[in-house]
């Protein structure tokens, strides 16, 4: 204490310890907190699909598509002593091969201050709901559960687990290539003009029309090119955030359709 | 390297120095500011649910502190040590004409005591 340096020095080490133990205090103040809280999450439309997951291999997985409601009211009063709220929505499912099956459907940062009632209608999931393997199909026990990380200024970050969940199940048959669904593909139009085809109000992306063109031009299996247009079509509309094709009004049970016969609508182009 | 040599003698005349009293009230003078501030700061953070606040009442609590406590002021300087007074003995050898080497009238000082 008898020069400025170490004068200072004992400030600052007295300050930072200071600091330290209100930190610990901030943290006691929220370790106790039981974030628990109602979710009630509801599914619409499901769907599905036997189709290659080129990104891992070529084999045929399942890929389901779940249009789904999630409504909670009380976490605006959690978000108050955090920073902010790291939301998930999973699905839980057990396969033949598999005892646990845990799948991100969609998830959501929450900061603080910004709106915390949740109340979505009929989303899409964000993240593909694929499975190794053929597990999907006719799975009659689908749980779907919102969770929660709650992250604080100091301290634990508690994962915590919505009350409510809900149950579904996948139906028995696989969709194909519903027409319903790629309506833009209008037949007159499909093997010349590879451009714009506009239908109603929905335009549709030219370059993934033309990687349709292109492919169903090589491939002779018209059918297995449109399904996989069928999933591009999709992933371009949920990257654009218009929703799935599957989000449309509700169509007419689509029947699934032997590989080798193509739809009948469908042999014009090629 | 020593710079205070060529400092003018008005400036080095400033007194840089606390006195033992002093530095122990300076000490305690940078707790109690700082804690108080702290304590305040956590009470109002609690309140407004701000750990930023407090945060920013502790750091305000340290500035206070450093202005108060880091420069000497003159309120440190109170209570000098009464040294013993060797003034005399230092001025006889000094008029005995060795003022070249005064560790030597220091060792001479103590011998007397």
């Amino acid at each position: 204490m008898n020069t400025f340096l170490s004068r200072l020095n004992t400030i600052f080490a007295f300050t930072l310890s200071v600091m330290a133990g209100l930190t610990f205090l901030c943290f006691l103040s929220t370790f106790f907190n039981d974030h628990k809280t109602l979710v009630s999450i509801n599914t619409g439309k499901i769907i599905v699909k036997s189709v290659p997951d080129y990104s891992t291999s070529r084999e045929k997985n399942d890929l389901g598509f779940v249009v789904f409601d999630v409504q909670s009211d009380i976490l605006s009063s959690l978000i108050v002593p955090t920073t902010s709220l790291f939301l998930y929505l999973t699905a839980e499912y057990t396969t033949q091969n598999h005892k646990l099956n845990q799948i991100v459907m969609w998830d959501k940062i929450i900061k603080r201050g910004e709106n915390a009632i949740i109340d979505y209608k009929s989303m899409n999931t964000k993240y593909y709901f694929w499975d190794y393997g053929n597990g999907l199909r006719g799975n009659r026990n689908v749980t779907m559960t919102l969770s929660w990380n709650v992250i604080p200024n100091a301290g634990t970050l508690p994962k915590v687990m919505g009350e409510g969940s809900h149950r579904f199940a996948f139906p028995d048959d696989y969709t194909y290539f519903d027409v319903n669904h790629l309506e833009f593909l209008t037949l007159n139009s499909f093997p010349d003009h590879h451009d714009l085809i506009q239908n109603g109000d929905r335009n549709v992306n030219s370059h993934c029309l033309r990687k349709v063109h292109l492919t169903t031009k090589m491939s002779p299996n018209c059918y297995r090119c449109l399904l996989s247009s069928d999933l591009q079509a999709y992933r371009y509309n949920s990257m654009r955030g218009w929703g799935g094709p599957e989000t449309q009004e509700p169509t007419p049970p689509s029947t699934p359709h032997n590989l080798s016969t193509p739809h009948p609508n469908l042999t014009l182009g090629v | 390297m020593d710079i205070s040599k060529y400092l003018p003698d008005f400036i080095k005349k400033i007194p840089t120095h606390m006195d033992f009293d002093g530095q122990k009230r300076a000490e305690r003078h940078f707790q109690i500011i700082i804690i108080l501030f702290s304590v305040v700061g956590f009470t109002w953070g609690y309140i407004c649910q701000q750990f930023s606040q407090t945060m920013y009442i502790l750091i305000a609590g340290f500035t206070v502190s450093c202005l108060l406590t880091l420069p000497p002021w003159p309120m440190y300087r109170r209570k000098p040590l009464n040294w013993q007074k060797a003034r005399a003995e230092v001025e006889d050898v000094g008029s005995s004409g060795s003022t070249s080497s005064p560790p030597s009238s220091a060792q001479k000082s103590k011998k007397k005591k």
